[in-house]
């Protein structure tokens, strides 16, 4: 997997570092950014929670609504304690 | 184009399978009522006269096969229950299932049971729950009056960055902007990323749209019909 500074993400700290990253981007407005970085880490590590959590987030963000579900539900059936994830889903499935 | 199944002949699922029927949908509808299913058969592509506790029958008409089945029944929650239990069972994740909701009880064991998403009456009418399932741009949509519909709609990609003077909305397609929904994203203090919501009211000409806003709008319901298809 190639990074922004173009060296391979592979080891968990890489990764950390890379979250960190799209997060950055997500906050600063950069979307298009972002979910390149976490489609990258997710293409890599598809369990990697933390990226699944913050696509879902982007999603969320920039009214993509059925993909932020997806995201979520991927997310909460690898890790069914995460009552964040399970938050947005429940405010997204509200109609 | 997505096919729909009605469970439940009340006066909302009844309202629901005609407005789908009117905006040119193959609704299948099911109701144990003879009545009820003569009174609606000729407006809609298919009706049956069903029992859904009968488990064989209900298996048998593959409800799979359908995008979106609204399950309309709140006078017997056993019934609803056993429906949406059913229905999730055969649809496998292909299928939305959309279930009334009568209590918070019942609503919270619809969700317990994977239906995908939960209404309750008294904040659905038939009208908006079409709009938001037909139309994936629409958020919200309310009646006014016969002629004048409030909808909340996802901000058109070709609008974004542009000014809503520029865009010329008002001329072009005959709605209003009323208000603009903001979302933006945060940190909170423990690192994580948590979405806000801001909402811009009246906003002025030279306010810039974000891709992270849904418009509010207001116009004649054929207005907001082209308004919705503008990407």
């Amino acid at each position: 997997m190639k990074g922004e500074n173009g060296n391979a993400i592979s080891s968990e700290m890489d990764k950390k570092e890379a979250i960190e990253m799209a997060k950055f981007y997500i906050v600063s407005g950069q979307y298009s950014r972002a979910k390149e970085l976490l489609h990258d880490i997710i293409s890599k590590d598809p369990d990697n929670t933390d990226a699944l959590f913050n696509l879902g987030i982007l999603y969320e963000l920039t009214n993509d609504l059925d993909r932020a579900i997806d995201m979520f539900r991927n997310l909460l059936e690898l890790d069914p304690e995460n009552r964040e994830a399970e938050r947005h889903l429940s405010k997204l499935l509200e109609m | 184009m997505p096919q729909f199944c009605v469970i439940g002949l009340g006066k909302f699922g009844t309202a629901v399978a005609l407005n789908l029927a009117r905006k040119g949908f193959d609704v299948l509808v099911i109701d144990k009522d003879e009545d009820k299913i003569r009174e609606i058969e000729d407006r809609v592509a298919q009706a049956i006269i069903l029992d859904v506790s009968n488990e064989k029958a209900l298996r048998s008409l593959k409800l799979s096969d359908f995008d979106y089945v609204i399950i309309a029944i709140t006078q017997d929650i056993e019934a609803s229950i056993f429906t949406a239990m059913i229905v999730k069972e055969d649809a496998r994740g292909k299928t939305t299932i959309i279930a009334k909701a009568a209590t918070e009880i019942h609503a919270s064991i619809l969700r317990k049971l994977g239906v995908d998403r939960v209404i309750f009456p008294e904040k659905e009418s038939a009208n908006r729950l079409v709009e938001k399932i037909t139309s994936p741009n629409i958020f919200d949509y309310i009646e006014l009056s016969r002629d004048y519909s409030i909808a909340e709609i996802k901000a058109p990609r070709s609008f974004v960055g542009k000014t809503i003077i520029s865009l010329n909305i008002r001329a072009k397609y005959g709605v209003y902007i009323i208000a603009i929904k903001r979302k933006e994203a945060t940190y909170t203090p423990d690192g994580q990323l948590e979405v806000n919501e801001k909402v811009i009211i009246i906003p002025p000409p030279d306010e810039e749209i974000q891709e992270t806003d849904t418009l509010i709008v207001i116009g004649t319901a054929d207005a907001i019909e082209r308004f919705k298809e503008v990407e």
